[in-house]
């Protein structure tokens, strides 16, 4: 009878502890605070307040802009955090909303991220506030992204219209022209591989799921659309096929090669001229000049090819905003802050001149300094120009999923497999579509 | 039977060296060590020999001071910081859940009570469920408690080594033999003087492998602080350094390539549990010696 | 063994002293309830759940646990793991079991040198890993196109769908042999003297040693690194999700249970799914790892 006694007294005492602990939590179950009164007005007003304020963002130098801010408006203190780069930011970021505390007041969501939080309700719809007025003041690329359906959740801060970086050397030593559309392309992929059979035009990434989306809003793909809870997701429409289709043929003939990007093997490659392309948004040309310096003046930009000679269009790979959550408890101050990080000449012009990123600010991406800018890596071109250019012919239209996270983290998993084994795109995308129907079904929406 | 039978068999003299041992040994020796010449060698190049040359030789530049430099310097600092936090969740967490994994092993191998058999049983079970898969459920756990992103919740957290209890009551139940604490009860000595005189040694050596373990697993532990931690300040090693990694791969912003920091300050990183290990090693086979001669 | 006295004339006695053992394990009991069991428990309590896009969070009962039992993405890893199991565990102990015993012979050399060295892998943490084994793995410009290119030889493509569980197998085995070999080698140290003057093997060889006298008394570390071993294999994630930023076709999503779970909960917000997944794999890996232990305890009961 002792025995049994304090045998289970044991057992209850370690029960009761983890029990008490698991209770607290499920009765914890605040959303933060409701949504807010900001009006243009209390913004303003905000800026000569007392606050403490923090800012999640991995852009390297930030540090920098917020100390001119706090020189600018002592009274408030911004702390800056690194909370990791994209997806593992996010995770911080959903959990602390789930959690009901530990989220930032200021968060960097990239433009595909943003209709995640915006539809959940954990970004603050920021039009209101006079966000309508600043149009003008940003690109029209980056100020169409910052929107999700007709309101706008976020600052724009960069932008990343996708150009083509090639080699000069590899394109002279094998005669190829630069070409100009996606015919001209598919004959120089040919060609070069032909020609050299240790090389070969580009690379594709199996996770490669913002190139893919990039490159499919251009070819005037729009396989997803959201309204309300209705998810529309289509990845056979014209667009999507005309992508998938032609990349099928590249990869099926040896003329582009699928290999996990970002990798040691990967660098290797673009360094030595293996790659003689890469396709990606305008953020590249700072992390080729960091990471592989020795191919220094063998690169050149030109835009992306085309679909139609007469109509050039482009698309977008990247870009990123900062938003204001709904769980912050400072959201004037953020909201403030936010605006005078992407509008303020002092911020955007050390944005661009000291963080060396993509400008979303209207003044700087139309003013001769900029544009005539020289890059040594790429031969002394003036590369902005062509970014320019890249960003005003982005086809509009493209959507992105309310699940855009788990969408592109099991990419791979279906058209990265396509890509590596050399099957056919499209009914790769017949599986994956499977998969985010199953997904947007078990998320309560209605799927068409 | 001659005397050499009984007593040191290690100080017995040399016998004949093994050629297929060695051999054996060293083959796997040279395995082990591999990758680790490959990050020495890749600590010494800067990022434009890391992506062309060969990986197992050095390259064009000798960059390994310029690295160390740019590691102690780049974003004022923090990689200090990063060395400074994983010493204090390995040497407090380590030292304290070896210390509770000690206790809680001798407790389950030399005393008899309702419960001491179930309680292994109950802690494999609990094992049993993959902590990368509880990393949310624990984080949304303590930050309705409200404490999570501190230093104390880490070390609170690594406090808790199931491998550690099972560890030691193995070796408790190895090493301490129940007659020696029946007769020392019977001499009158009270639990806490057996501990201290005479269990604390034979413990010794499997609390130095024990410890080891621990340290070595703290120092290393990723996921843990990946999710309690958002305030890169507290964060260890192993997140600072991932987190530089993937600063390379941007689509947002620029970006900058920090990979030869991420090589050097790897290898700086490994660095002190190889001194640790040398140190406990030395300790632990004295303390072999010390504890077989009864 | 005859000097062992008999038992039964203490287990009648009061239960003074025997009760200080629980007030020994209480501190652990403490922290684990802490750090283990009350996430465990919300994890349970999560995965009855489900909190919706659209819809927000509802009880569903057992709904996720169905939902995973039909689930062909578990399955897959499932199989991935179970192979595992079957095969590398048995080869990591084995290895770790003959270089203890090399360590402990009396044949060998510079024995704190390969202690050394063969620990060294267990401290290497995984960001540093992933780098390595990248390089090492590498197709075409790693260490593998390297020797390809050197030697002609066609090495297959350790990446690939055939190799990578063999690929994956190795890091593991290296990365955890020297563990392993520790826990067996301060074992062999704890051996106590008498146990070899009894046996009386004057001038015996090492082998015959090591057949009959040390590896019985390893019996039960031989059990603690085979539970540990196949708890670690069950829950496998390290390894492919180092592996996976270079091969994200062949290491799906869903490679291993655990990946599973992880994925759907970071990238999915997947909270209860992935919950319920946990513990279903807890499960399984339970009854597995609780029966090798229950064999040990019935085997070495007297030890």
């Amino acid at each position: 009878m002792h025995h049994r006694k304090s045998h289970s007294r044991a057992l209850v005492g370690v029960a009761i502890l983890s029990a008490a602990a698991a209770v607290l939590t499920g009765c914890a179950s605040s959303t933060g605070p409701a949504a807010s009164d900001l009006t243009v007005d209390s913004v303003d007003k905000a800026l000569s307040t007392k606050a403490t304020i923090t800012v999640w963002s991995w852009q390297p130098g930030i540090e920098d802009i917020a100390d001119a801010f706090m020189d600018e408006y002592p009274d408030i203190t911004v702390d800056v955090v690194n909370a990791g780069q994209g997806n593992d930011e996010y995770a911080k970021l959903s959990s602390s909303i789930k959690a009901g505390s530990g989220a930032p007041d200021v968060v960097q969501l990239e433009y595909s991220i943003l209709p995640q939080y915006a539809t959940a309700g954990d970004v603050v719809n920021v039009s209101a506030i006079g966000y309508d007025d600043l149009a003008d003041t940003f690109t029209a690329s980056a100020y169409a992204q910052s929107k999700v359906g007709d309101d706008v959740f976020a600052y724009p801060m960069d932008d990343g219209p996708m150009a083509m970086y090639y080699r000069t050397d590899i394109f002279d030593e094998y005669g190829i022209a630069v070409p100009t559309t996606w015919d001209e392309f598919a004959t120089a992929a040919e060609t070069l591989h032909a020609a050299d059979p240790s090389k070969y035009l580009t690379a594709i990434d199996p996770a490669g799921a913002m190139n893919a989306e990039g490159l499919i809003g251009q070819a005037g793909g729009v396989p997803y659309q959201t309204d309300g809870s209705d998810v529309t997701i289509d990845l056979a429409d014209e667009g999507t096929t005309r992508w998938a289709d032609y990349w099928s043929g590249l990869i099926a003939s040896d003329a582009v090669k699928s290999d996990s990007f970002w990798t040691d093997g990967w660098w290797q490659a673009l360094d030595n001229g293996t790659y003689a392309t890469w396709i990606a948004g305008a953020w590249a040309p700072s992390s080729m000049e960091s990471t592989i310096p020795n191919s220094s003046g063998k690169w050149a930009v030109a835009p992306v090819p085309s679909w139609d000679a007469d109509a050039p269009t482009s698309g977008v790979q990247g870009g990123s905003g900062i938003a204001v959550t709904t769980q912050s408890e400072n959201q004037a101050v953020s909201a403030a802050f936010a605006r005078w990080m992407t509008t303020s000449d002092t911020a955007t012009d050390a944005l661009t001149t000291d963080l060396k990123i993509y400008p979303t600010s209207q003044r700087i991406a139309t003013s001769d300094e900029w544009l005539g800018a020289q890059s040594e890596y790429f031969g002394g071109q003036e590369i902005n120009r062509v970014f320019s250019e890249s960003g005003q012919n982005v086809k509009e239209g493209f959507q992105y999923l309310p699940f855009q996270q788990y969408a592109d983290s099991i990419f791979s998993d279906y058209v990265g497999a396509a890509f590596a084994d050399k099957t056919d795109i499209s009914e790769a995308l017949v599986k994956y579509q499977a998969a985010l129907v199953k997904f947007a079904g078990e998320q309560g929406y209605t799927v068409k | 039977m001659t005397q050499l039978a009984t007593g040191r068999r290690r100080s017995m003299p040399a016998h004949r060296l093994s050629v297929p041992t060695i051999l054996v040994m060293t083959a796997l020796l040279l395995y082990c060590v591999l990758p680790f010449w490959w990050l020495i060698v890749s600590s010494t190049k800067s990022n434009g020999d890391l992506f062309s040359t060969f990986g197992l030789w050095f390259g064009r530049a000798f960059s390994l001071f310029d690295n160390l430099g740019q590691l102690f310097t780049h974003q004022n600092g923090i990689y200090l910081e990063w060395l400074g936090n994983t010493v204090l969740y390995a040497v407090v967490g380590g030292v304290g859940a070896t210390i509770l994994a000690t206790l809680g092993g001798y407790g389950l191998a030399s005393f008899t009570f309702p419960g001491s058999r179930k309680i292994l049983g109950i802690v494999i079970v609990a094992m049993a469920v993959p902590a990368t898969a509880l990393a949310i459920p624990m984080f949304l756990l303590f930050s309705s408690l409200g404490i999570v992103n501190t230093r104390w919740i880490i070390v609170l957290l690594s406090l808790a080594s199931p491998l550690g209890l099972y560890l030691m009551q193995v070796f408790a139940a190895q090493a301490v033999p129940r007659e020696l604490l029946e007769a020392a009860r019977l001499d009158g000595a009270s639990e806490t003087r057996i501990f201290v005189t005479i269990v604390s040694k034979l413990l010794a050596p499997g609390f130095v492998t024990v410890l080891l373990f621990n340290v070595v697993a703290i120092w290393n532990n990723y996921f843990l602080p990946l999710i309690m931690l958002s305030d890169p300040r507290l964060y260890p090693l192993t997140v600072g350094l991932n987190q530089w990694n993937s600063q390379a791969s941007g689509s947002s912003g620029a970006t900058e390539a920090l990979y030869n920091l991420v090589v050097t300050g790897s290898l700086v990183g490994i660095l002190p549990l190889i001194v640790v290990f040398v140190v406990l090693q030395r300790y632990w086979v004295a303390g072999l010696a010390a504890g077989s001669s009864r | 063994m005859a000097l062992r006295p008999s038992r039964s004339l203490f287990r009648r006695r009061a239960f003074g002293p025997e009760w200080t053992g629980l007030y020994l394990v209480v501190p652990f009991l403490l922290v684990f309830a802490i750090g283990i069991v009350a996430p465990l428990l919300y994890a349970m309590y999560l995965s009855l759940y489900r909190d919706q896009m659209v819809g927000g969070n509802i009880f569903v009962g057992l709904d996720n646990y169905f939902a995973a039992l039909v689930d062909p993405l578990f399955y897959t890893g499932l199989g991935h793991v179970a192979l595992y199991v079957v095969i590398q565990v048995p080869i990591m102990v084995v290895l770790a079991l003959v270089a203890a015993l090399a360590l402990d012979s009396r044949r060998m050399r510079g024995k704190s040198l390969f202690r050394i060295a063969l620990f060294l892998p267990f401290a290497v943490p995984s960001v540093v890993a992933a780098l390595m084994w990248g390089f090492l793995y590498g197709n075409d410009f790693g260490l593998v196109g390297q020797i390809r290119d050197f030697t002609g030889i066609d090495i297959p493509n350790l990446l690939s769908s055939d190799w990578i569980l063999a690929s994956l197998g190795n890091i593991t085995t290296w990365g955890f042999t020297g563990y392993n070999m520790l826990i067996f080698y301060a074992a062999l140290k704890a051996i106590p003297e008498e146990i070899y003057e009894a046996a009386d093997l004057d001038g015996a060889g090492e082998i015959k040693m090591a057949l009959h006298i040390k590896l019985p008394q390893l019996g039960p570390a031989i059990v603690l690194a085979i539970v540990f071993a196949i708890i670690s294999s069950f829950q496998l994630f390290n390894e492919p999700s180092v592996v996976s930023t270079l091969a994200p076709t062949v290491i799906t999503t869903y490679f291993t249970p655990n990946m599973y779970a992880y994925n759907l909960s970071v990238f999915g917000q997947q909270y209860n799914y992935s919950a319920a997944l946990a513990v279903l794999l807890g499960l399984i890996t339970a009854i597995a790892a609780l029966a090798v232990h229950q064999f040990g305890r019935w085997k070495w009961r007297d030890q």
